[in-house]
Protein backbone atom coordinates (compact mmCIF):
# COMPACT_ATOMS: atom_id res chain seq x y z
CA UNK A 1 0.00 0.00 0.00
CA UNK A 2 2.77 2.52 0.86
CA UNK A 3 4.56 1.86 -2.02
CA UNK A 4 1.48 2.34 -4.33
CA UNK A 5 1.57 5.47 -2.11
CA UNK A 6 4.96 6.58 -3.25
CA UNK A 7 4.10 6.30 -6.75
CA UNK A 8 0.97 8.12 -6.48
CA UNK A 9 2.36 10.85 -5.31
CA UNK A 10 5.80 10.78 -7.30
CA UNK A 11 3.13 10.64 -10.04
CA UNK A 12 0.78 13.78 -8.98
CA UNK A 13 4.41 15.40 -8.76
CA UNK A 14 5.11 14.69 -12.08
CA UNK A 15 2.00 15.53 -13.69
CA UNK A 16 1.92 18.96 -11.91
CA UNK A 17 5.55 19.63 -12.66
CA UNK A 18 5.44 21.49 -16.09
CA UNK A 19 2.20 23.50 -15.48
CA UNK A 20 3.65 25.58 -12.13
CA UNK A 21 3.51 28.17 -14.92
CA UNK A 22 -0.16 28.89 -13.56
CA UNK A 23 -2.78 29.73 -16.86
CA UNK A 24 -5.53 31.94 -16.66
CA UNK A 25 -8.66 29.89 -15.90
CA UNK A 26 -10.56 29.25 -19.62
CA UNK A 27 -13.33 31.80 -20.05
CA UNK A 28 -16.52 30.39 -19.23
CA UNK A 29 -18.61 29.33 -22.78
CA UNK A 30 -21.73 31.05 -22.49
CA UNK A 31 -24.53 27.99 -22.66
CA UNK A 32 -26.51 28.95 -25.70
CA UNK A 33 -30.10 28.96 -25.32
CA UNK A 34 -32.45 25.95 -27.15
CA UNK A 35 -33.64 28.85 -28.90
CA UNK A 36 -30.01 30.26 -29.93
CA UNK A 37 -29.36 26.74 -30.44
CA UNK A 38 -31.89 26.65 -32.85
CA UNK A 39 -31.39 29.77 -34.71
CA UNK A 40 -27.89 28.35 -34.99
CA UNK A 41 -28.97 25.28 -37.14
CA UNK A 42 -31.10 27.26 -39.60
CA UNK A 43 -28.58 28.19 -41.50
CA UNK A 44 -27.12 26.64 -44.59
CA UNK A 45 -23.55 26.99 -45.87
CA UNK A 46 -25.28 29.06 -48.82
CA UNK A 47 -26.73 31.69 -46.36
CA UNK A 48 -23.65 31.89 -44.58
CA UNK A 49 -21.21 32.14 -47.78
CA UNK A 50 -23.86 35.31 -49.11
CA UNK A 51 -21.40 38.66 -48.98
CA UNK A 52 -22.28 41.98 -48.10
CA UNK A 53 -20.61 44.95 -50.20
CA UNK A 54 -17.40 45.28 -48.71
CA UNK A 55 -16.57 41.39 -48.05
CA UNK A 56 -17.38 41.41 -52.42
CA UNK A 57 -14.86 44.48 -52.64
CA UNK A 58 -12.20 42.73 -50.41
CA UNK A 59 -12.41 39.01 -51.70
CA UNK A 60 -9.83 39.55 -54.76
CA UNK A 61 -6.03 37.61 -54.80
CA UNK A 62 -4.92 41.43 -53.63
CA UNK A 63 -6.90 41.22 -50.55
CA UNK A 64 -7.79 44.89 -50.74
CA UNK A 65 -9.40 47.84 -52.50
CA UNK A 66 -8.05 49.54 -55.05
CA UNK A 67 -6.68 52.88 -54.42
CA UNK A 68 -8.86 55.48 -55.42
CA UNK A 69 -11.84 53.09 -53.72
CA UNK A 70 -10.13 53.30 -50.04
CA UNK A 71 -11.14 56.85 -49.00
CA UNK A 72 -14.70 55.80 -49.50
CA UNK A 73 -14.41 52.46 -48.30
CA UNK A 74 -13.38 53.56 -44.97
CA UNK A 75 -15.99 56.16 -44.76
CA UNK A 76 -18.77 53.65 -45.35
CA UNK A 77 -17.03 51.12 -42.64
CA UNK A 78 -16.93 54.27 -39.79
CA UNK A 79 -20.67 54.46 -40.16
CA UNK A 80 -20.96 51.44 -39.09
CA UNK A 81 -19.48 52.38 -35.61
CA UNK A 82 -22.03 52.44 -32.99
CA UNK A 83 -20.76 53.13 -29.37
CA UNK A 84 -22.52 52.33 -26.22
CA UNK A 85 -25.50 54.25 -24.72
CA UNK A 86 -24.04 55.46 -21.62
CA UNK A 87 -21.13 56.90 -23.64
CA UNK A 88 -18.48 55.09 -21.64
CA UNK A 89 -16.05 53.69 -23.80
CA UNK A 90 -13.96 51.59 -21.22
CA UNK A 91 -15.62 49.64 -19.37
CA UNK A 92 -14.27 46.69 -16.82
CA UNK A 93 -10.64 45.32 -17.66
CA UNK A 94 -12.14 41.97 -15.53
CA UNK A 95 -14.95 41.46 -17.77
CA UNK A 96 -12.60 42.63 -21.22
CA UNK A 97 -10.03 39.75 -19.58
CA UNK A 98 -12.84 36.89 -19.90
CA UNK A 99 -14.23 38.72 -23.30
CA UNK A 100 -10.30 38.83 -24.60
CA UNK A 101 -9.94 34.62 -24.21
CA UNK A 102 -13.52 33.37 -24.84
CA UNK A 103 -13.65 31.58 -28.20
CA UNK A 104 -17.06 32.26 -28.60
CA UNK A 105 -16.74 35.64 -27.80
CA UNK A 106 -13.10 38.22 -28.39
CA UNK A 107 -10.85 34.93 -29.35
CA UNK A 108 -8.60 37.30 -29.13
CA UNK A 109 -5.31 35.54 -28.40
CA UNK A 110 -6.61 33.29 -31.82
CA UNK A 111 -4.36 36.26 -33.31
CA UNK A 112 -2.61 38.40 -30.73
CA UNK A 113 -0.36 37.85 -27.42
CA UNK A 114 -0.94 40.21 -24.73
CA UNK A 115 -0.83 38.59 -21.51
CA UNK A 116 2.44 36.61 -20.90
CA UNK A 117 0.68 33.95 -18.44
CA UNK A 118 -1.25 33.08 -21.87
CA UNK A 119 1.52 30.81 -23.72
CA UNK A 120 -1.19 29.51 -26.56
CA UNK A 121 -1.57 32.84 -28.12
CA UNK A 122 -1.10 33.14 -32.54
CA UNK A 123 1.12 35.47 -34.11
CA UNK A 124 -0.85 36.60 -36.95
CA UNK A 125 -1.39 40.03 -35.27
CA UNK A 126 0.90 42.49 -33.28
CA UNK A 127 1.82 41.51 -29.68
CA UNK A 128 -0.56 43.84 -27.40
CA UNK A 129 2.06 43.78 -24.59
CA UNK A 130 2.11 47.17 -22.49
CA UNK A 131 -0.38 48.11 -25.25
CA UNK A 132 -1.59 50.54 -22.56
CA UNK A 133 1.93 51.78 -22.25
CA UNK A 134 2.22 52.30 -26.40
CA UNK A 135 -1.38 53.87 -26.99
CA UNK A 136 -3.44 56.69 -25.50
CA UNK A 137 -6.48 56.91 -27.70
CA UNK A 138 -9.16 55.26 -25.96
CA UNK A 139 -11.59 55.93 -29.17
CA UNK A 140 -9.26 54.37 -31.57
CA UNK A 141 -8.99 51.01 -29.36
CA UNK A 142 -12.91 51.23 -28.78
CA UNK A 143 -13.08 51.55 -32.99
CA UNK A 144 -10.56 49.39 -34.27
CA UNK A 145 -12.07 46.32 -32.29
CA UNK A 146 -15.54 47.43 -33.29
CA UNK A 147 -14.77 47.52 -36.82
CA UNK A 148 -11.15 47.39 -37.87
CA UNK A 149 -12.08 47.89 -41.96
CA UNK A 150 -12.89 51.42 -40.81
CA UNK A 151 -9.10 52.06 -40.48
CA UNK A 152 -7.51 49.13 -42.66
CA UNK A 153 -9.83 48.20 -45.65
CA UNK A 154 -9.90 44.40 -45.89
CA UNK A 155 -7.92 43.62 -42.60
CA UNK A 156 -7.94 40.14 -41.37
CA UNK A 157 -9.20 41.32 -38.47
CA UNK A 158 -12.80 40.47 -38.11
CA UNK A 159 -15.40 43.47 -37.78
CA UNK A 160 -16.47 42.14 -34.09
CA UNK A 161 -19.13 44.66 -33.34
CA UNK A 162 -20.70 45.40 -36.87
CA UNK A 163 -20.92 41.45 -37.03
CA UNK A 164 -22.92 41.39 -33.50
CA UNK A 165 -20.33 39.17 -32.15
CA UNK A 166 -19.38 41.41 -29.28
CA UNK A 167 -21.81 44.57 -28.17
CA UNK A 168 -20.78 48.13 -27.48
CA UNK A 169 -20.40 47.44 -23.88
CA UNK A 170 -18.57 44.29 -24.34
CA UNK A 171 -15.87 46.22 -26.40
CA UNK A 172 -15.86 49.01 -24.02
CA UNK A 173 -14.58 46.19 -21.55
CA UNK A 174 -12.06 44.67 -23.93
CA UNK A 175 -10.46 48.76 -24.40
CA UNK A 176 -10.69 48.55 -20.78
CA UNK A 177 -8.46 45.38 -20.40
CA UNK A 178 -6.03 46.95 -23.19
CA UNK A 179 -5.50 49.93 -21.64
CA UNK A 180 -6.18 49.73 -17.57
CA UNK A 181 -3.03 50.04 -15.52
CA UNK A 182 -4.21 47.24 -13.41
CA UNK A 183 -4.64 44.80 -16.37
CA UNK A 184 -2.14 42.37 -16.68
CA UNK A 185 -1.39 43.09 -20.14
CA UNK A 186 0.15 46.64 -18.76
CA UNK A 187 1.41 45.07 -15.65
CA UNK B 1 -4.86 -1.44 -2.35
CA UNK B 2 -8.56 -0.13 -3.32
CA UNK B 3 -7.13 3.34 -4.93
CA UNK B 4 -5.76 1.10 -7.49
CA UNK B 5 -7.90 1.76 -10.71
CA UNK B 6 -6.41 5.78 -9.71
CA UNK B 7 -3.41 4.31 -11.43
CA UNK B 8 -4.47 3.91 -15.38
CA UNK B 9 -6.59 7.65 -14.30
CA UNK B 10 -3.48 9.54 -13.02
CA UNK B 11 -1.07 7.87 -16.15
CA UNK B 12 -3.88 9.49 -18.40
CA UNK B 13 -3.14 12.68 -16.86
CA UNK B 14 0.49 12.44 -16.44
CA UNK B 15 0.44 11.51 -20.34
CA UNK B 16 -2.14 14.65 -20.83
CA UNK B 17 0.42 17.03 -19.97
CA UNK B 18 3.23 16.01 -21.41
CA UNK B 19 1.21 16.20 -24.68
CA UNK B 20 0.31 19.63 -23.10
CA UNK B 21 4.04 20.95 -22.62
CA UNK B 22 4.84 19.40 -25.85
CA UNK B 23 2.67 21.13 -27.70
CA UNK B 24 4.25 24.41 -25.95
CA UNK B 25 7.05 24.43 -28.21
CA UNK B 26 7.58 27.40 -30.41
CA UNK B 27 8.89 24.76 -33.54
CA UNK B 28 5.38 23.33 -35.09
CA UNK B 29 7.98 21.22 -37.55
CA UNK B 30 10.18 20.01 -34.15
CA UNK B 31 6.69 19.46 -32.33
CA UNK B 32 5.25 16.81 -35.13
CA UNK B 33 8.55 15.45 -35.57
CA UNK B 34 8.34 14.77 -31.86
CA UNK B 35 4.75 13.08 -31.83
CA UNK B 36 5.80 11.15 -34.50
CA UNK B 37 9.35 9.57 -32.88
CA UNK B 38 6.96 9.69 -29.71
CA UNK B 39 4.11 7.17 -31.57
CA UNK B 40 6.36 5.05 -33.82
CA UNK B 41 8.19 3.79 -30.34
CA UNK B 42 5.26 3.23 -28.60
CA UNK B 43 3.12 1.26 -31.04
CA UNK B 44 5.63 1.25 -34.06
CA UNK B 45 3.41 2.23 -36.54
CA UNK B 46 1.68 5.72 -37.07
CA UNK B 47 -2.18 5.97 -36.45
CA UNK B 48 -2.55 6.87 -40.16
CA UNK B 49 -0.97 3.79 -41.54
CA UNK B 50 -3.39 1.96 -39.30
CA UNK B 51 -6.32 3.48 -40.78
CA UNK B 52 -4.72 3.08 -44.29
CA UNK B 53 -4.27 -1.10 -43.94
CA UNK B 54 -7.69 -0.85 -42.28
CA UNK B 55 -8.87 0.56 -45.49
CA UNK B 56 -7.24 -1.94 -47.39
CA UNK B 57 -8.56 -4.92 -46.18
CA UNK B 58 -12.06 -2.50 -46.49
CA UNK B 59 -10.96 -2.49 -50.06
CA UNK B 60 -10.97 -5.85 -50.80
CA UNK B 61 -14.12 -7.01 -48.93
CA UNK B 62 -17.54 -7.44 -50.55
CA UNK B 63 -19.99 -4.97 -48.89
CA UNK B 64 -23.62 -3.73 -50.84
CA UNK B 65 -26.15 -5.88 -53.15
CA UNK B 66 -24.25 -6.36 -55.82
CA UNK B 67 -21.94 -8.45 -54.22
CA UNK B 68 -18.98 -6.88 -55.18
CA UNK B 69 -15.91 -5.31 -53.49
CA UNK B 70 -14.00 -2.46 -54.44
CA UNK B 71 -10.96 -4.73 -55.55
CA UNK B 72 -13.47 -6.49 -58.54
CA UNK B 73 -13.22 -3.65 -60.62
CA UNK B 74 -9.77 -1.86 -59.27
CA UNK B 75 -7.61 -4.95 -58.90
CA UNK B 76 -6.26 -6.93 -55.78
CA UNK B 77 -5.44 -4.19 -53.48
CA UNK B 78 -5.96 -1.50 -56.07
CA UNK B 79 -3.39 -2.55 -58.39
CA UNK B 80 -5.63 -0.11 -61.24
CA UNK B 81 -6.05 2.84 -58.56
CA UNK B 82 -2.19 3.30 -58.91
CA UNK B 83 -1.22 6.80 -59.14
CA UNK B 84 -5.30 7.90 -59.46
CA UNK B 85 -4.97 10.02 -56.55
CA UNK B 86 -2.59 12.31 -57.99
CA UNK B 87 -5.18 13.11 -61.24
CA UNK B 88 -8.01 13.81 -58.72
CA UNK B 89 -9.91 15.60 -58.28
CA UNK B 90 -11.36 15.48 -62.06
CA UNK B 91 -14.20 14.51 -64.19
CA UNK B 92 -15.71 11.57 -64.67
CA UNK B 93 -17.22 10.45 -67.66
CA UNK B 94 -20.15 7.72 -65.85
CA UNK B 95 -21.22 10.65 -63.42
CA UNK B 96 -21.23 13.76 -65.93
CA UNK B 97 -19.43 15.96 -62.88
CA UNK B 98 -16.23 16.75 -61.34
CA UNK B 99 -15.40 14.43 -58.14
CA UNK B 100 -12.97 14.65 -55.69
CA UNK B 101 -11.57 11.36 -53.64
CA UNK B 102 -15.19 11.49 -51.17
CA UNK B 103 -17.31 12.20 -53.79
CA UNK B 104 -16.24 9.49 -56.41
CA UNK B 105 -15.82 6.55 -53.63
CA UNK B 106 -19.28 7.25 -52.84
CA UNK B 107 -20.52 7.17 -56.33
CA UNK B 108 -18.59 3.63 -57.12
CA UNK B 109 -20.26 2.24 -53.37
CA UNK B 110 -23.39 3.39 -54.24
CA UNK B 111 -24.17 2.55 -58.11
CA UNK B 112 -21.58 -0.06 -58.63
CA UNK B 113 -21.50 -2.24 -55.06
CA UNK B 114 -24.76 -1.41 -54.09
CA UNK B 115 -24.48 -0.03 -50.83
CA UNK B 116 -27.01 2.16 -49.79
CA UNK B 117 -26.64 5.24 -47.72
CA UNK B 118 -23.07 5.63 -47.79
CA UNK B 119 -21.49 7.34 -44.51
CA UNK B 120 -18.62 9.43 -44.18
CA UNK B 121 -17.06 7.29 -41.02
CA UNK B 122 -13.91 6.00 -40.12
CA UNK B 123 -14.21 3.54 -42.34
CA UNK B 124 -14.98 5.32 -45.29
CA UNK B 125 -12.28 7.38 -44.67
CA UNK B 126 -9.83 4.57 -44.20
CA UNK B 127 -10.82 3.52 -47.54
CA UNK B 128 -9.93 7.13 -48.87
CA UNK B 129 -6.61 7.02 -47.19
CA UNK B 130 -5.96 3.60 -48.57
CA UNK B 131 -6.75 5.06 -52.45
CA UNK B 132 -4.91 8.25 -51.90
CA UNK B 133 -2.01 5.80 -50.72
CA UNK B 134 -1.94 3.75 -54.01
CA UNK B 135 -0.34 7.61 -55.34
CA UNK B 136 2.65 7.76 -52.59
CA UNK B 137 5.48 8.92 -54.16
CA UNK B 138 4.25 10.48 -57.78
CA UNK B 139 4.01 14.11 -58.30
CA UNK B 140 0.22 15.32 -57.79
CA UNK B 141 -0.84 16.33 -61.23
CA UNK B 142 -4.23 17.49 -61.96
CA UNK B 143 -5.04 19.03 -65.23
CA UNK B 144 -8.15 21.14 -65.99
CA UNK B 145 -9.30 20.50 -69.34
CA UNK B 146 -13.16 19.43 -69.18
CA UNK B 147 -15.34 22.53 -69.29
CA UNK B 148 -16.74 21.20 -66.13
CA UNK B 149 -13.25 21.46 -64.85
CA UNK B 150 -12.76 24.18 -65.33
CA UNK B 151 -16.03 26.02 -64.10
CA UNK B 152 -15.48 23.76 -61.00
CA UNK B 153 -12.16 25.07 -60.35
CA UNK B 154 -13.32 28.89 -61.16
CA UNK B 155 -15.80 28.33 -58.21
CA UNK B 156 -13.08 26.72 -55.94
CA UNK B 157 -10.51 29.80 -56.24
CA UNK B 158 -13.46 32.62 -56.00
CA UNK B 159 -14.69 30.11 -52.41
CA UNK B 160 -10.71 30.59 -51.87
CA UNK B 161 -10.59 34.26 -52.38
CA UNK B 162 -14.28 35.01 -50.89
CA UNK B 163 -14.35 37.10 -47.48
CA UNK B 164 -17.24 34.97 -45.69
CA UNK B 165 -18.98 35.06 -42.98
CA UNK B 166 -18.89 36.41 -39.21
CA UNK B 167 -15.01 36.22 -38.98
CA UNK B 168 -14.55 38.08 -42.54
CA UNK B 169 -12.46 35.41 -43.36
CA UNK B 170 -11.62 33.86 -46.60
CA UNK B 171 -9.33 31.12 -47.03
CA UNK B 172 -6.44 33.04 -48.33
CA UNK B 173 -5.96 35.24 -45.69
CA UNK B 174 -4.72 32.22 -43.40
CA UNK B 175 -3.32 29.90 -46.31
CA UNK B 176 -1.75 32.82 -48.85
CA UNK B 177 -1.51 36.16 -46.53
CA UNK B 178 -0.65 34.62 -43.69
CA UNK B 179 0.55 30.94 -44.47
CA UNK B 180 3.55 29.36 -42.19
CA UNK B 181 2.23 31.71 -38.84
CA UNK B 182 0.13 30.55 -35.90
CA UNK B 183 -3.66 30.72 -35.09
CA UNK B 184 -2.91 29.96 -31.51
CA UNK B 185 -0.84 27.20 -31.85
CA UNK B 186 -2.43 25.60 -35.29
CA UNK B 187 0.77 26.77 -37.78
CA UNK B 188 -1.55 27.47 -40.94
CA UNK B 189 -0.35 25.76 -44.00
CA UNK B 190 0.54 27.74 -46.75
CA UNK B 191 -1.13 26.28 -49.96
CA UNK B 192 1.22 26.66 -52.72
CA UNK B 193 4.74 26.28 -50.95
CA UNK B 194 3.30 23.63 -48.75
CA UNK B 195 1.95 21.83 -51.92
CA UNK B 196 -1.07 21.33 -49.41
CA UNK B 197 -3.25 18.22 -51.35
CA UNK B 198 -0.22 16.21 -51.29
CA UNK B 199 -0.19 14.87 -47.61
CA UNK B 200 -4.37 14.72 -47.31
CA UNK B 201 -5.73 12.29 -46.26
CA UNK B 202 -4.18 12.67 -42.94
CA UNK B 203 -3.60 11.79 -39.00
CA UNK B 204 -4.37 14.92 -36.87
CA UNK B 205 -2.35 13.80 -33.16
CA UNK B 206 -3.93 16.81 -31.98
CA UNK B 207 -7.64 15.34 -32.14
CA UNK B 208 -6.64 11.18 -32.77
CA UNK B 209 -9.08 11.38 -36.38
CA UNK B 210 -8.26 10.72 -39.68
CA UNK B 211 -9.13 13.54 -41.75
CA UNK B 212 -9.59 13.37 -45.55
CA UNK B 213 -9.30 17.08 -47.51
CA UNK B 214 -13.31 17.30 -47.11
CA UNK B 215 -13.10 17.43 -43.17
CA UNK B 216 -10.26 19.64 -43.58
CA UNK B 217 -12.38 22.05 -45.49
CA UNK B 218 -15.27 21.75 -43.30
CA UNK B 219 -13.51 22.22 -40.26
CA UNK B 220 -11.83 25.49 -41.58
CA UNK B 221 -15.17 26.60 -42.64
CA UNK B 222 -16.66 25.92 -38.94
CA UNK B 223 -13.82 27.60 -37.17
CA UNK B 224 -14.41 31.00 -39.41
CA UNK B 225 -18.57 30.74 -37.91
CA UNK B 226 -19.66 29.34 -41.18
CA UNK B 227 -22.12 26.27 -41.29
CA UNK B 228 -19.67 23.82 -43.17
CA UNK B 229 -20.79 22.47 -46.71
CA UNK B 230 -22.25 18.88 -46.20
CA UNK B 231 -19.75 16.08 -46.50
CA UNK B 232 -20.08 15.67 -50.91
CA UNK B 233 -21.08 19.13 -51.51
CA UNK B 234 -19.66 20.95 -54.64
CA UNK B 235 -18.18 23.44 -52.51
CA UNK B 236 -15.84 20.17 -51.33
CA UNK B 237 -14.55 19.57 -54.50
CA UNK B 238 -14.26 22.94 -55.92
CA UNK B 239 -12.04 24.20 -53.12
CA UNK B 240 -9.99 20.80 -53.49
CA UNK B 241 -9.62 21.28 -57.15
CA UNK B 242 -8.47 24.29 -56.38
CA UNK B 243 -5.99 23.18 -53.84
CA UNK B 244 -5.26 20.08 -55.68
CA UNK B 245 -4.18 22.23 -58.87
CA UNK B 246 -2.04 24.69 -56.88
CA UNK B 247 0.04 21.66 -55.14
CA UNK B 248 0.70 20.09 -58.65
CA UNK B 249 4.66 19.09 -58.48
CA UNK B 250 4.80 17.98 -55.15
CA UNK B 251 5.56 14.25 -54.18
CA UNK B 252 2.24 13.04 -52.85
CA UNK B 253 2.70 11.29 -48.76
CA UNK B 254 -0.72 10.20 -47.62
CA UNK B 255 -1.34 9.48 -44.79
CA UNK B 256 -0.20 12.72 -43.61
CA UNK B 257 0.89 13.52 -40.31
CA UNK B 258 -0.57 16.63 -39.01
CA UNK B 259 -1.07 18.56 -35.97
Amino acid sequence: MKNYLVLLGSMVVFACAPTQQEKPKPAELPKPTPQAKQEEKKTTFEEDIKQDPAQKMCSNPQGTVSADMVAKFLEEQKKLIKYPPNGKLVGDWKKGEQLFANPRKGNCYACHCADPKELACGNIGPILRHYGKRQSDVKYTYEKIYNSWAYVPCSIMYRAGVHGILTPEEIADITAYLHSPESPVNK
Amino acid sequence: MRRLWLLPLLMGAAGGVVFYALAQQENPAEEVKKQKEMLLKEMGILPGDVYAEQGRDLFNKVMGTAGKSCSSCHGQDGRYLKGSYAHMPRYYKDMDAVADLDTRIKYCMEKYMGVKEVKHDTNFKSIATFVATLSNGMPMDVKIENPKEKEMYEKGKQLWYARVGKMDFSCAICHDTFGGQRIRLQTLARVKQDKVATHWPAYRFSNDQLWTMEDRIRGCYNQIRVTPPPHFHWANIALSLYMAYESNGGIIETPGFVR
